[in-house]
This record gives structure tokens, sequence and C-alpha cells, in this order.
């Protein structure tokens, strides 16, 4: 493609997506000229990373834009060192910031340098699922098995996770006020770990995405008793002799009442970034989605893709923030 | 120059502030063990009074070491070559902060083979060249790890 | 046997011309993200990483881990050429191998370095092959209890309060411990002695102290002797070469002491680095020559590399078969894994035997190749050394600075690597013993975080250190090393006073 057919589609993507941006937009179009950073709040090897990774991939094969792309690792703290990193990149739009909902999640229990509102939002590109899971010998064949055994249970089962307070704890306490159950939440450094720990059966269950878990699952070790969807997941290849995941009953048709639970792979640009170049950006990533190395990333790690941007984007914050602002005040997280 | 007292007792003092400093950024966290175990300020708020108690016992162990106390750990002449190698080396990091590191490590190899090296200019530019240059190849072509870079750079669009 | 079968098959997958180009490829690429400080060997894999997107996943595997390999070995050169460490685990391989080549006997001190290392690795890989189920049943038994015994058995298979101020170790012990607490803390998500500064968000990072008291420290130390530069002779003498290895097996006990460690750590996940600081220590306690350790004894090279290797592809297993990341360079690794299609764990050894056993054969393979492209590197070095000091100090200097910003791309630590330069000639002037203060620095964040996840889930009960025959086992023995100085200084106290008595009656 020429780069100016390439310019005027990020244009148009600009008008379509931003109506309320297109002055800014209109008075130039933006490219890069320098080398770009993308900027990952996890450390090599972890889902964020994999991501920023897949999406550099996927620019660099169908030559998306026009300087090279290397990417960073900064996740120490929870991934506040990149943020913080980015932060002081006022007005860079060549580093672009990788992330979760950490982004606006972390700055409410975390005594951090930054806030949500301090980054321009870009896309949202995926969900991850989450789900619950047990050892795969467990004698809780359902949900509502393992919520029985929960209650009774003394001293409390034990639910694993990833770092504290971060998305395995929110859901674990969400599970806690909706079933009224008590666990005690251990966190570990990673739903990877957290995986092995439950094989190793040192734990009673997990809230592992599906792709943390999936080796185990195949290799008998745990398995998923429910997901924390509206409805099961698409019908699609089995993953173990008999199930695949469209076979997992959602939790709340199984005595959980929590009706979604997911977790967004985010973009964003540093502060005082101008939005026509964010319209550069979203342009990119919507391209991103439609490329094939993306769409065998979402079937491998068994995401879904749900490009969402502007208003919606921030509307999904705005979202998330009211409702994570209750669960954290009950659980006496809150820092801001 | 410097006794070994006097250095023992530098030595104890930055031990001392650095438990200090562990026990007041422990206490603001919990420091106790509650019901699951030690809370986020139960280590450094130990270690933190370990390294005050300790400091202050290696501090009394050096004030009655006797003769040792006098004797000399760093000669004026030492101290004159190791501020002829330190204070450059400071001035080094100083620049790369504001110049990053490429033209940062040039000035440095240039001005250190000159003055304590003192090897002709031709050496000195040649190496101090040379170093940023295959550095440059190295991190940011090869390993695609981009050092520290300054106005320069982005002047020049490198960066 | 079926593995050895599988083996077989195994070596017929990776024993093709291309895939030993890529061995050769990244033991080189390895080599150099070794010798430079700061620079290791996950970020050599993760620089490969894209290029692997659009191989096949064997040879992909193979690329990434040869540079691993090549990273270890390329980490004892600079340990033993210049004091300073190119990789966080050949630390202690500055110990014994700095004095050797201060002595001259850099080629002796290099080949015992590389040859013990291929010979740990070699032994590491034997162990996988064999035992693979085994070792898998074994690793998933670890929980937080047993993960922090095997710290605890580390740290105190180290750790002696021989020689030196019993009062400096505890200093240092406790300020190791304590630079690990900086940042968020793991467990409660609570940001630790951060004083709202951000640079300390990240903690103070290990590698950078490291190239401070290490690096810059030995250069403070030198100039302020006044001494020409004092690593000089590495030139390879092939006879010496040749003499080294000759020798080498008449160290077995060490050299099979220290893959036991190093396996041991391997598969628990202590960690390549926690297990050559506990091999060193283990052959300090036990050798004959322990009192020699430390001024160049042979031993007190071979001891942490065997383990540091050993460890190192010990730890390949783990990964594969339950996606525990045992080092960074695993972690990296392991998101490889997921962006090749490839999903750790118990049944990959069944659906991808090819990709399995390919990996394992071309360990042998490569570790061989490494051994023998590390040799070849070493003239280069010899090269190196040659040129006056007044020329390759100043580079070193520029090689340390440089090294500490790639660590985490912070201009913030360049000073911290140069305070830790202060600290570290303060510390040797002043008979503070580093060592302790860096395997502290290793260990004490994780084995925080596993003291306090096994609190958590004992209800804050200690008793979990013995609630069952593992656990209890090994914090056991790791009690009774902490007090074996002690006792056999006791015990030969209580003998020389009834000697005396006896000589008096």
């Amino acid at each position: 493609m020429s780069r100016r057919s390439f310019t005027r589609a990020a244009l148009a993507a600009a008008v379509l997506t931003l109506p309320g941006a297109l002055p800014a937009a209109a008075q130039g179009e933006w490219r890069p000229t320098r080398p770009i950073e993308f900027v990952v709040t996890s450390g090599a090897g972890g889902g964020t990373d994999v991501f920023a990774r897949t999406v550099q991939g996927a620019i660099t094969k169908h030559n998306l834009v026009p300087t090279s792309i290397i990417v960073t690792n900064k996740g120490a703290g929870s991934g506040a060192e990149g943020f913080v990193y980015a932060r002081g990149a006022q007005g860079d739009a060549h580093k672009v910031v990788f992330a979760t909902n950490n982004t606006w999640l972390l700055p409410m229990v975390s005594r951090v340098a930054f806030k949500a509102e301090d980054f321009r939002p870009v896309a949202i590109l995926a969900f991850d699922e989450f789900m619950l899971w047990v050892k795969y010998d467990s004698p809780h064949r359902t949900a509502a098995d393992f919520l029985a055994a929960a209650r009774s249970a003394n001293p409390p089962l034990k639910m694993g996770g990833s770092q504290p307070k971060d998305t395995d704890q929110t859901l674990t306490s969400l599970i806690q006020r909706a079933a009224n159950v008590r666990f005690t939440y251990v966190p570990f450094r990673g739903g990877g770990e957290a995986g092995t720990q439950l094989a190793g059966g040192h734990i009673d269950a997990n809230t592992n995405n599906p792709s943390e878990s999936i080796g185990g699952w195949r290799g008998s070790q745990v398995r998923p008793v429910c997901v924390f969807r509206r409805e099961p997941m698409a019908r699609g290849e089995l993953v173990t002799q008999t199930q695949g995941w469209h076979d997992i009953p959602t939790c709340s048709s199984q005595g959980i009442p929590i009706e979604e639970f997911s977790m967004p792979r985010t973009t964003f640009l540093p502060p005082g970034t101008t939005p026509a170049q964010q319209a550069y950006w979203v342009d990119v990533m919507r391209r991103v989605v439609e490329t094939p190395e993306w769409k065998d990333y979402i079937t491998r790690t068994s995401q879904s893709t749900r490009f969402t941007t502007g208003d919606a984007f921030s509307e999904h914050i705005r979202k998330d923030v009211e409702a994570s602002r209750e669960i954290f005040q009950a659980e006496g997280w809150l820092v801001n | 120059m410097l006794t070994r007292l006097q250095l023992e007792l530098a030595a104890c003092a930055v031990v001392f502030v650095l438990g200090s400093l562990s026990i007041l950024g422990a206490l603001e966290h919990e420091v106790g063990w509650a019901a699951d175990g030690p809370q986020a300020g139960y280590f450094p708020f130990r270690l933190g009074i370990i390294l005050v108690v300790v400091s202050l016992a290696i501090a009394a162990q050096a004030l009655m070491m006797g003769e040792r106390r006098r004797q000399l750990v760093l000669s004026r002449e030492s101290a004159r070559r190791m501020l002829g190698f330190f204070l450059p080396l400071v001035a080094y990091v100083g620049i790369a902060q504001v110049l990053g590191l490429y033209i940062a490590t040039a000035l440095y190899l240039a001005f250190v083979l000159r003055t304590m090296g003192s090897h002709p200019w031709r050496t000195s530019i040649a190496v101090a060249l040379a170093v940023p240059a295959v550095s440059w190849v190295l991190f940011e072509v090869w390993f695609t790890v981009p050092l520290l870079k300054g106005p320069v750079e982005v002047w020049l669009g490198l960066a | 046997m079926g593995n050895l079968d599988a083996l077989l098959q195994g070596f017929a997958i990776a024993l093709t011309f291309e895939h030993i180009l890529l061995m050769i490829l990244g033991v080189l690429l390895g080599i150099l993200v070794g010798v430079l400080p700061g620079l290791g060997a996950p970020n050599g894999v993760t620089l490969l990483l894209p290029i692997t997107f659009s191989m096949d996943p064997v040879s992909a595997i193979i690329l990434l881990t040869s540079t691993y390999w090549g990273a270890l070995f390329g980490g004892s050169t600079t340990s033993i050429l210049f004091n300073i460490p190119g990789e966080p685990s050949s630390v202690a391989t500055t110990f014994d191998g700095y004095p050797m080549a201060r002595d001259g006997r850099a080629s002796e001190a290099l080949t015992f370095a590389f040859m013990s290392a291929g010979f740990g690795a070699l032994l590491g890989v034997v162990v996988i092959t064999l035992l693979s189920g085994f070792v898998t049943s074994f690793a998933l038994k670890f929980g937080p209890a047993e993960y922090f015994a095997v710290y605890l058995l580390a740290f105190c298979s180290f750790i002696a309060f021989g020689s030196g101020s019993p009062l400096k170790t505890i200093v240092s012990i406790a300020l190791g411990f304590g630079f690990a607490t900086v940042g968020m803390d793991s467990v409660s998500g609570a940001m630790r002695l951060t004083f709202d500064f951000n640079d300390l968000i990240r903690g103070i990072s290990f590698l950078v102290v490291v190239i401070g008291l290490f690096g810059i420290g030995e250069m403070l130390l030198t100039l302020e002797e006044g001494l020409e530069f004092k690593g000089a002779d590495a030139r390879l003498r092939p006879r010496a070469v040749l003499a080294a290895i000759r020798r080498l097996p008449r160290y077995w006990v060490t050299m099979l002491r220290g893959s036991a460690v190093g396996i041991w750590m391997g598969i628990t996940p202590g960690g390549p680095t926690a297990a050559s600081f506990m091999s060193y220590g283990l052959a300090k306690r036990m050798s004959k020559r322990g009192a020699h350790f430390g001024k160049g004894e042979p031993e007190g090279v071979i001891a942490p590399e065997t383990a540091d290797h050993s460890a190192g592809t010990a730890a390949m297993l783990p990964m594969l078969a339950l996606g525990i990341p045992g080092s960074a360079t695993a972690a990296v690794m392991l998101g490889g894994l997921m962006i090749w299609g490839l999903n750790p764990g118990p049944m990959l050894f069944v659906e991808r035997a090819d990709f399995v056993w390919g990996m394992i054969a071309s360990m042998y393979v490569g570790n061989v190749v490494g051994v023998i492209l590390v040799l070849a590197t070493v003239p280069l070095f010899a090269a190196m050394l040659s040129v006056p000091f007044t020329i390759i100090g100043p580079i070193i200097v520029t090689v340390c600075i440089v090294g500490a910003w790639t660590v985490a791309g912070a201009p913030f630590d360049l000073w911290l690597a140069v305070v830790f330069g202060i600290a570290g000639w303060a510390m040797k002037k002043l008979e503070y013993p580093i060592a302790p203060l860096i395997l502290a620095m290793v260990i004490g964040d994780r084995a925080e975080d596993a003291f306090r996840q096994s609190m958590i889930m004992s209800q804050g009960s200690i008793t979990v250190l013995w609630s069952n025959a593992l656990v209890g086992t090994i914090s056991t023995l790791a009690l009774l090393l902490l007090a074996s100085p002690f006792v056999t200084a006791w015990i030969t106290s209580m003998r020389a006073r009834k000697a005396l008595h006896a000589a008096r009656e």
C-alpha cells in the first residue's frame, strides 16, 4: 500500500472512531519518524509480553509502520515501572504502552506516581477469560461441589493466584461475596506458578486464564470447573480427549453469580500526545487484529478479540473503576 | 590521610543510616506477625534493628582496637590516584544523564586516555570514537537494546 | 528403555547441518552477551525471540538454548580475567578464578572452568534423560514451604562465620536481605522502602550491585595500590590447557558434588546462581584444601562452575514438563513456547516428543560445541590483556557503566553502580565479606516470598517447615549445616583441652 493511501486510511479511521477529535486530526496527520518502543508492563515471558511481541511480529511482517520497533520489558512493581517510565516520556508517540487493566487498577491499590488519566487510551485488542480450576483428581466435580466444600472447610480452602490485589485476588473476593464463602488467598508470582502449585496439591483452586493452565489440563494435572462468562466459550477444537473449552459451563449457572469477569489486553500512549497520534495507533492496531498472526495468537491462547477504542474504551475503564472501587473499598485495599 | 579508625567509623555511620531508613520505611507497614504470618514490614523492621545495633557494636570494637586504629588505609598519594580515577568517573555518569551514554563515553575515554594514560591525542581520540561506534553496532543494531541517548542523537535523528 | 530410544530419535532430529549451524550461532552470541556485564542470557534469548517466530519449534529452541549455554560459558571468562562477573551465576567463580589469573594461571583457571562446566552440563542432561518422569513428579512436590527450605539450605551451606569478624558478616547478610526487600512486596502488594522515590520501584538490582562492587570496586583498589593491571597473563598456552585437562579427573569428587548440587537446585527452583554459591560453600567445607579457598584454588573454580551449568541444564526439565521457569532465561523461553504454539506440560512429552527429545539431544551436542568455541575465544581475550592498562582500564569502566544501564534502562542505576563501587572498595579495605551480601540479595526476595506464602497457608505456624518428610529433611539439614562449623570448632577445642589434660597427667 502506498504511503499516501495509508495515511488517508489512518485519517478515515480517526474520523470514524473519534468524531470529537476530528478538528485536531484534520490539522495534521502524524506518522512515526523514529524507532518505536513498545513498553511492556510485565516481565519477559509474561502474558503482556507475549501480547506485545505478537503485535510487534504482526506489524513487522505486514509493514504496518514505517520505522523499526523494539520491545522493552518494564514489569517491576506489577508494571508500575513501565507506567512511570511512559509518563516521563511526555508527548512521545513513539512509545506505546502495553498493559492490562493494571493501568487503572494499580493506582487504586498501590501508592504509585501515575494515574490512569495520565495516559491516552489507544485500544483494547482482546479479552482474556478466567476460569475456576481444581486439581485433576479433586473430589469436587462441579463448582457447586466446590462451594459446598468451601463453606464447611476449616481452615478455609486455599485459593492461589498471581500478584496480590490484582485480577485473581479481585475475582477471589468477588466469589467470596457472591457465594458467601471464605478462602485463604495465596499470592504467587504469576498464573504459571499458581497452576503448578495446584497440580502439586499445595492449594485447592485457582482462577487461571485458559492459556496459563492448558498444558496442565491436557496432562491430567488440573481441570476447569467453570468459566466466568455470560455464556460458554465458542465451540472449538477438543483440548483433551473428550472435552474442549466449550464444554465448560459458566460459573453463574453453577451457583457462583458472577456474570462476567475478564481481563482486557490494552494499549496506551504517553501523556501529552495528540489525537492525531492516537488516531494513527488506533488504525495500526485495527489492522493488527486483522492479521493471521494475531488470529493465530487469539486461538492458541483462547482469548477473544473485541476491538474496543474511543468512547467505548473510556466507558469500559469508567465502569470497571466504579465496580472495582466498591470491591477494593470492602477489602480495605484502596489507597487513593 | 585516612586512618583505619576513621574509615571504620564512616562505614558504621553508613550502615547505621541504612538501618534507620529500613526501620522508618518498615513502619509505614504492619511490622508484626499476624494470623497469616509476618506482614510486609516484619523483615525490613528487624533487619533495620540488626543493622543499627551491629553498626554500633562494630564502632565500639573499632574504638577499642588499640594500635591498629592508627593504621593508614589510604595514603595521600593513593588518595590522589583514586580521586584522579573517581572524579572523571563521576563526571562521566553526570554527563551521561544529560548528553547520553555515547557522547559521555567518548568524552570520558578521550579525557582519561590523554591525561591519565598520557597517550597521544591520536590514540585517545581513536579509542574514544571506536568504543561508542562498536557499542552502537552491538547494542542498537544487534541486540536492539537502546542505550541512553541525549539531545544530540535526537537532533541527528538517531533516537 | 523408552527414554533412550526417544533420545536416539532426538539425536536424529538435532544432528542436522542446519541445527548444528544454529548451535554455533547461538553459542557465539551467548558468549558475547555472557561476557558483557549487565547484558546476560535473558537479553540474548529475548533478542532472538522474534527471529524464531518463523522457525519450526525444534530449531527455535535449539537456537535459544544454545545461546543460554554460550552465555553461561562466557560469563566465567570475565569473572576469571577481570574479576567482573559477566553473568550473575558466575559471581562465585571470581572467588578463586581471579586469584588464579593474578598468579599467571589464567589459562589453567579458564580450562578448569570450561571443562568442569561442560561436565556439569552433560551430567545434568543425563539426569533429565534418564529420570524425566521421576523428576517431574518430584518437582511437583514442592510447595512454598519446600521452596523456602531449599533457599534456607543454600544459604546455610554457604554462610560460615569462620574467618573474619562475625559482626561484619552479619552486616553484610542483613544489607543483602535489606536491599532485596526494596520495591513492591509481592505478597501484600505494598511498596516497601521506596520512600515515594520512583527509581526504587524497580528495587535495587542485584546485577547493578555486582557491577559496582566487583567491577568498579576492583578498579578503585587497583588504582589505589598504584599497580599496573593485575589480571595479566591469559595467553592460551596449549601445554597449560592440556595439563589442566589431564589434572581435571583428580577433582572428580568436587565435580560430582557440584553437579549433584546443581541438579538439585535446577530441579527445585533454587536456580543456577544460588547453586553456584551453595556448591562453593560445600566444597570449601568438605575439601581437604578448604583453607586455601579464596587464594586461587582450582577446586574453588570447579565447584561453582559444575553446579552453575548442571543447574542450568537440569532446570529445562521442570520448564518443559511443568512450566516452572527455573531462571530468568527460562521465563523468556516459556514465553517463546507460547508463541510457537506449544503448551508446557506433561503432554508435551507425549504429543511433541520430537520437540522435547530433539531439544534434549541438542543439549548434549550444544554443550560440547560450547566448550570448544569458548576455549577458542580465549586467545582473543589474551590479546585484549596485552593492551596497556591505561587503555583497557578505562574501556572496562565504560563497559561496566554501559552494563549498568542495560540492566533496566534507567539512568539512576549508573549512579547506583558508582556508589556500590565505593562501597566495594571500603568493604575490601575493612574486611567486610562481599559474598554473603550477594547471596542474600539473590535468594532474599524469593525466600521471603516463599516463607510468607507458606505462613499464609499454615495460618502463621512455623511448624509447616517440618510438616512432611520432604520439607522436614531439607529444613533439618539446613540447620545442621548452619550449626556444623560451630560444632566442629567446639569439638576441636574440646579435643585440644583433653589433649592438654592428658599431657598434664
